[in-house]
């Protein structure tokens, strides 16, 4: 008896030490998502699911994540995040040699809200690769089933603010609601110092139906730019000689911008994989704000 | 205080040398040099964050609304420049309506285009007003001292620009995601080469001048460059010192305007200035400012959000608006070639009011 009471107490004093929320098996890690909503933050848990919790870091810190959505948003149920194929810049050819696929890492982790479940498509509980649900609601049908990963530590509000955007019948937000960035903090002290975005609205845009992927926008915007041009041309025409020359060159230049601002936005998603088309927008960009300088100037 | 004794060439300074020194950029390169790395290490904490909003709101949020504030408070600006004050906020104004039309599309590149060009500006004024100090002290630079001034602070901009736009991870902006260019890792390497080797040149330059002369060169011509490097590389290379240049930018700014202001209302006056002129119109000139740029970036943004654009959104497309806009009209509104801008320029403030003491605050004849 006398020796077992140490034992004892030693357990006991181990038992009260230890975290009763499991935060004793979460990564030192904290991931945090940026959104147009607000800032999400993420805890993992290295011991239920290691290689998923080592390839989701890996992902996020070759900022495989960014410009990723969250493409579906069921309410009660799940916040899926899209494909790192399915953002809005192209992954870099680095970028894509990470993704791989993951095998089920099944535990005893329940699908309860906040959890971070890794998506994977039906029937092939393996091929989890980048996409992965924030749990909305408890869903006990899944567990097993889908590898739990880490959990929400912080962002219930920036939720609650997709969940007002209207959805469609597939679930799918009519508002893209982009991850502009995603990154790891090495410890949750680094992350408490760290200033984060808290919740946004960002419902108001509903009235227009925008759709992950779809092109039209982009030619429309670029059709409305070329438009701006040929009337900013043509007034400058028209008035012609009722012009000074100094009003006129800055007009000139203006349709300059509007031009230059147009090839940024075509090009510049290519140009992140061209050197030389980077080198060559960049430079040209400082040459068109350099003739801005001498914009509309007066010597009197 | 140092002042001119020839009644001929202008004072070296707008107010005094400790106080140019403190406001025109010694102030931040002590707190970021000497002050700062005592007790913080440069890590972008909320507390930093908050303690950078309040002082834009007194320094960074004003200076904006000062430029707008000199464009439109006088009619003759708007005959004047026509372009700038009706046509560029037009297509500034058609820029923000495609970002909330097209957000994903449009957004991050308007962000973009303002993020681009707001270190370019920052250099524009630096250059400017140490030119400015240059001639109050008597000092013509050669072509060669101007263009190496000229390139080793552009060359700040581009070691910090180009630095940050290697990769392609980009940055966020208020929630929008900004793309980066993705230029080469080597091209922001060899501008920094180029922009130390001009730095050296330039300091090469003027110390032989010196020697020749037997004149040492203005202190304060050479603080801008000095200031302007430790803003963009050693504070760019920290995100918490780095949340303070805008205030830093502000500021400088504002001494300018401020003494621009004060002699243009003082040669408007029907009587001489007083202190108490000079105190009266200092804290009119800066509570509108104040309010003006909290109108422009607190009230406008949450104004167009209640329209249905998320606060986010408008946040960052507001702010890249009003900014772009300033850009445009600080290249037009403070060129030194021109006459009407310079001359003001010139002033000293402590002169102005004690010359009409002296004259017995007597009415007087605009100058």
């Amino acid at each position: 008896m006398t020796r077992v009471a140490p034992a004892l107490l030693l357990s006991l004093l181990l038992r009260a030490a230890a975290p009763a929320d499991g935060t004793a098996e979460l990564a030192a890690e904290r991931v945090v998502f940026h959104t147009a909503a607000g800032d999400l933050v993420f805890a993992l848990y290295p011991n239920s699911a290691p290689e998923t919790v080592r390839q989701f870091l890996r992902l996020v810190r070759a900022g495989v994540y960014d410009t990723t959505s969250f493409a579906r948003i069921h309410p009660g149920f799940i916040a899926q995040v899209s494909s790192a194929q399915d953002r809005l810049v192209p992954l870099a050819v680095e970028q894509s040699a990470l993704l791989r696929k993951l095998p089920l890492e099944a535990s005893d982790r329940k699908h309860l809200r906040g959890a971070l479940s890794l998506a994977h498509p039906d029937g092939d509980p393996d091929g989890g690769e980048s996409s992965f649900c924030v749990m909305l609601g408890a869903a006990p049908q899944l567990d097993g089933k889908y590898t739990v990963f880490g959990t929400l530590m912080r962002g219930d509000a920036v939720l609650e603010e997709m969940l007002q955007v209207p959805r469609s019948s597939q679930m799918a937000p009519s508002v893209r609601l982009t991850i502009a960035r995603a990154e790891v903090y090495e410890s949750a002290q680094a992350l408490g110092k760290a200033y984060l975005s808290p919740a946004h609205p960002v419902a108001g845009l509903a009235a227009r139906n925008f759709r992950d992927g779809d092109s039209g926008h982009r030619l429309d915007f670029l059709a409305c730019g070329i438009l701006l041009m040929v009337l900013l041309v043509a007034a400058i025409a028209l008035l012609g000689r009722r012009l000074s020359q100094r009003v006129a060159s800055a007009l000139h230049r203006v349709v300059l911008l509007v031009g230059v601002f147009l090839l940024l936005t075509l090009l510049l998603p290519e140009g992140q994989h061209r050197s030389l088309l980077a080198v060559s927008l960049f430079f040209g960009l400082l040459g068109v704000i350099r003739a801005l300088g001498s914009f509309e100037v007066s010597t009197k | 205080m140092t002042r001119a004794t020839d009644s001929s060439r202008p004072s070296p300074y707008f107010v005094s040398l400790p106080v140019d020194f403190l406001l025109i950029g010694g102030g931040s390169i002590l707190l970021f040099l000497f002050v700062l790395p005592l007790f913080h290490d440069g890590t972008r904490t909320a507390r930093i964050v908050e303690v950078g909003l309040w002082l834009t709101w007194l320094g960074n949020w004003p200076h904006f609304s000062a430029t707008s504030y000199r464009l439109y408070g006088r009619a003759e600006h708007l005959r004047q420049y026509p372009i700038t004050a009706v046509a560029a906020p037009l297509i500034v104004l058609v820029g923000a309506l495609a970002c909330f039309l097209w957000p994903t599309e449009v957004s991050g590149y308007f962000v973009k285009l303002f993020l681009f060009w707001s270190p370019y500006h920052y250099s524009g004024q630096t250059l400017g007003i140490s030119l400015l100090y240059g001639r109050r002290a008597g000092h013509r630079p050669g072509s060669w001292e101007r263009s190496l001034l000229s390139a080793f602070i552009y060359g700040t901009f581009l070691m910090r620009t180009l630095g940050a736009e290697v990769g392609t991870r980009g940055s966020v902006y208020y929630g929008v995601q900004v793309p980066s260019f993705g230029v080469p890792a080597w091209l922001a390497a060899g501008f920094s080469a180029g922009t130390y080797a001009c730095g050296v040149a330039l300091f090469a330059v003027v110390a032989v001048r010196a020697l020749r002369t037997g004149k040492p060169p203005p202190f304060l011509y050479l603080l801008l460059p000095v200031t302007q490097y430790v803003w963009f590389v050693v504070a760019g290379a920290k995100p918490g010192y780095a949340e303070f240049v805008p205030f830093f930018h502000g500021l400088q700014y504002l001494v300018i305007a401020w003494a621009m202001q004060i002699k243009e209302q003082a040669d408007r006056s029907p009587t001489s200035p007083t202190l108490r002129f000079l105190g009266v119109e200092s804290a009119r000139w800066f509570a509108l400012n104040v309010l003006g740029g909290a109108a422009l970036f607190y009230a406008l943004p949450h104004l167009v959000a209640r329209t249905g654009v998320g606060l986010s959104l408008a946040t960052a497309v507001i702010l890249s608006a009003v900014q772009i806009h300033h850009f445009f009209v600080d290249g037009v509104i403070w060129k030194l070639r021109t006459q009407s801008v310079v001359s003001p320029l010139l002033v000293n403030i402590p002169d102005l009011v004690e010359a009409s003491a002296a004259q017995g605050a007597t009415p007087h004849e605009a100058r």
